[in-house]
């Protein structure tokens, strides 16, 4: 497996997952919890009421049949009584102006006989009961109640049991969904550090995953595109090396046979034919490069390896001062308009050769007596306007094409690649360059993406 | 000057070390990487000049073992592969000094000495005098036979780094790179323009030359007498 993931844990979407995951269980189970409790209460309510009804149903008979004296008698005999369940029997017969008659219960509670009412109270001793008032007769009012300590003991067990088995549950829930997730990171985390790695230039460690799931076929399947890409890359870069290799070698002879030859020339003879042959060993080489220059850059499209921050400002003005004697001399007033401080992830070395790039182009078909700006702003926008013969319409859509070079009036010539270079180099770096309109003479500007697509410009051609 | 020189092409092998034998040089010639990475270990070189695609070997590589293994002797790699990426991939490894084939002998030589300069460690005193010119370094002036000469900050650099390589060739790389920090050429002529506004300025007022052209290679700061 690659290094460990890089998002922290608290970041992870498998922690949030087991974190969701966890809380839903807690929340599921305090609902269980609840309805069962509830239900539970209520079972117990109707089964103390059923109780308490049916004593008073068979106490009504007993009254009917026996009068008072008969009704004291039996509730005597049954305040002794506990029942399976364990619930206590607690009576007590009064008058309605409150006298009492006889019972268990010294002191008549809230319950209104009239209405027959019925609820869970406390009695004046303390003891909690489930109890029924009712009228027997117009001087004779009856309260028939049972304990439910036991019932209540027996309600108290199961929801400890019921909440204590839950807990066990969300705890065993958040840690197996943690430990499910801190796997997950790493199987994940492995695949996310062989694309770092590959991003990063390094040899990618693979991301030998050998499950036989979904992260294990999109490790497989990682690793084989990482492999492929890597392999293009190193195929691609062995294929530049050694074409260059190739050519400059043969080169490099015949250029040592051609100074040999100027050595052993007879003063007599001119040695411009030969020089020029040199001039053009070199001018071919120097194409060669700028061929696999472009293609080195475009086949570095957002590979971010190597890429540092490099302040653009002080790049910019570098080069202005750089370039500042060579426009004097062509008698070109050379502008700068650079913002200090603009910033970007880049080569600095191939930053620099696309301002260059951008700013010979200038200097090369502006007339004497014209005029190149050089501009840099944060975003970053760099821009290079000069006023010369600009390009033609029909040529403007080929401008950044491989070797199109246009007429210079100086009458200097060139392979037609410093514009495509300097394309290739902005793609690189995550830029656009497009030659905008103008009212005079060229403007070629250079952008990101993002800030193209927030305005675009009427004159883009790519 | 004792010389290494790896390389695997037996005729470009035969022709510089002609040049080097020319220039009184005395050249070691190993064909394979391997083979130089233990003659450097066993002898002393004044600078080893190492192609870098040796068929047993990267030249980089062997630059790399070369410091690792304690032989700091001063590293001109000459090379086929001449792009600026590959400068700075050499230059990244170890290697002191980066050449593209084809190159001219005399830029060969300029940058041989430079580097055997180098590797002395010839400092230079806060002021530099050759023939008619001062450089006092940390004052950042220029005088000509006790004549102030007004000189950009940029200027300044160019004549200081003359000064610093009084009397030997100075190549247009060796400006773009140690003056501009440039690993590559313009195609353009800014180095001669820039170079140019020095000579004026330098010979501004005097009948003798401060500057001279070596063809196809560079330039050469005179005594100006």
């Amino acid at each position: 497996m690659a290094s460990s993931p890089i998002i922290p844990a608290s970041r992870s979407i498998f922690t949030a997952i087991t974190r969701r995951a966890t809380l839903f269980a807690l929340g599921a189970l305090a609902l269980l919890f609840a309805v069962t409790g509830w239900q539970s209460w209520s079972a117990m309510e109707r089964s103390l009421l059923a109780t308490v009804d049916t004593d008073i149903a068979g106490l009504v008979d007993i009254y009917a049949s026996g009068g008072e004296g008969e009704l004291l008698a039996r509730l005597e005999d049954r305040s002794s009584v506990v029942s399976l369940e364990g619930r206590q029997a607690r009576y007590m017969l009064v008058r309605p102006d409150g006298t009492p008659l006889g019972g268990n219960v010294k002191a008549w509670p809230t319950l209104g006989a009239g209405l027959s009412e019925s609820g869970f109270l406390t009695l004046a001793d303390g003891t909690e009961v489930f109890a029924r008032a009712t009228r027997l007769s117009p001087d004779l009012d009856l309260l028939v109640a049972r304990t439910y300590e036991r019932d209540r003991a027996a309600l108290v067990r199961m929801a400890l049991l019921f909440g204590g088995t839950a807990l066990l549950i969300v705890l065993a829930t958040w840690l197996l969904g943690r430990r499910a997730a801190g796997h997950l990171r790493q199987r994940i985390g492995a695949i996310s550090a062989a694309f770092r790695d590959a991003e990063a230039g390094r040899e990618p460690a693979g991301a030998d995953d050998l499950h036989d799931d979904e992260i294990g076929e999109l490790a497989t399947y990682s690793t084989r595109a990482i492999g492929r890409s890597a392999n293009l890359a190193r195929t691609h870069r062995h294929m530049s090396d050694h074409i260059a290799h190739e050519i400059r070698t043969p080169l490099t002879h015949l250029d040592g046979r051609l100074i040999n030859a100027m050595r052993e020339l007879p003063p007599e003879c001119d040695p411009a034919v030969i020089e020029q042959c040199r001039r053009d060993i070199r001018g071919v080489v120097t194409m060669l490069d700028s061929l696999l220059d472009i293609a080195s850059s475009e086949a570095r499209v957002g590979d971010l390896a190597g890429l540092t921050e490099v302040d653009l400002s002080s790049l910019a003005s570098d080069l202005a001062e750089l370039y500042s004697g060579s426009a004097e001399e062509e008698g070109v007033t050379f502008r700068t308009f650079i913002e200090p401080g603009v910033t970007m992830m880049g080569e600095p070395m191939q930053l620099t050769r696309l301002i260059s790039n951008l700013l010979d182009n200038a200097l090369k078909y502006v007339p004497r007596g014209g005029q190149v700006t050089l501009s840099v702003a944060k975003g970053p926008v760099i821009a290079v306007q000069d006023d010369g013969p600009g390009v033609e319409p029909s040529l403007r859509p080929l401008v950044f094409d491989r070797f199109r070079a246009g007429q210079a009036p100086s009458g200097k010539t060139s392979h037609g690649l410093g514009l495509a270079l300097a394309r290739a180099i902005a793609l690189r770096h995550g830029l656009r360059i497009a030659l905008v309109d103008s009212k005079v003479g060229a403007h070629f500007m250079i952008k990101p993406h993002a800030l193209w697509d927030a305005g675009p410009n009427p004159g883009e051609t790519k | 000057m004792k010389l290494l020189y790896v390389e695997d092409n037996a005729d470009a092998a035969a022709d510089l070390t002609a040049l080097l034998a020319r220039q009184g040089c005395q050249v070691v010639w190993e064909m394979r990487g391997a083979d130089g990475l233990r003659r450097a270990a066993l002898e002393q070189f004044d600078t080893i000049i190492l192609d870098r695609m040796l068929p047993d070997m990267d030249g980089l590589e062997i630059v790399q073992r070369l410091r690792a293994s304690g032989v700091d002797a001063p590293v001109l790699m000459l090379s086929a592969l001449g792009r600026a990426s590959n400068r700075v991939e050499g230059l990244d490894a170890g290697v002191d000094d980066y050449l593209a084939k084809p190159y001219e002998p005399e830029e060969l030589m300029a940058r041989l000495k430079a580097l055997v300069r180098r590797a002395e460690g010839r400092t230079h005193s806060a002021i530099i005098i050759y023939g008619q010119f001062e450089c006092h370094v940390k004052a950042r002036t220029a005088f000509r036979r006790n004549v102030h000469v007004a000189l950009s900050p940029k200027e300044f650099e160019l004549f200081r780094y003359f000064m610093e390589n009084a009397g030997e060739v100075v190549t247009r790389d060796m400006l773009l790179r140690d003056v501009w920090k440039m690993n590559f050429d313009p195609q353009t002529n800014v180095v001669d323009v820039n170079i140019g506004r020095l000579r004026r300025k330098l010979e501004a007022g005097f009948d003798k030359p401060a500057l001279e052209t070596i063809w196809g290679t560079g330039y050469r700061l005179t005594r100006g007498e």
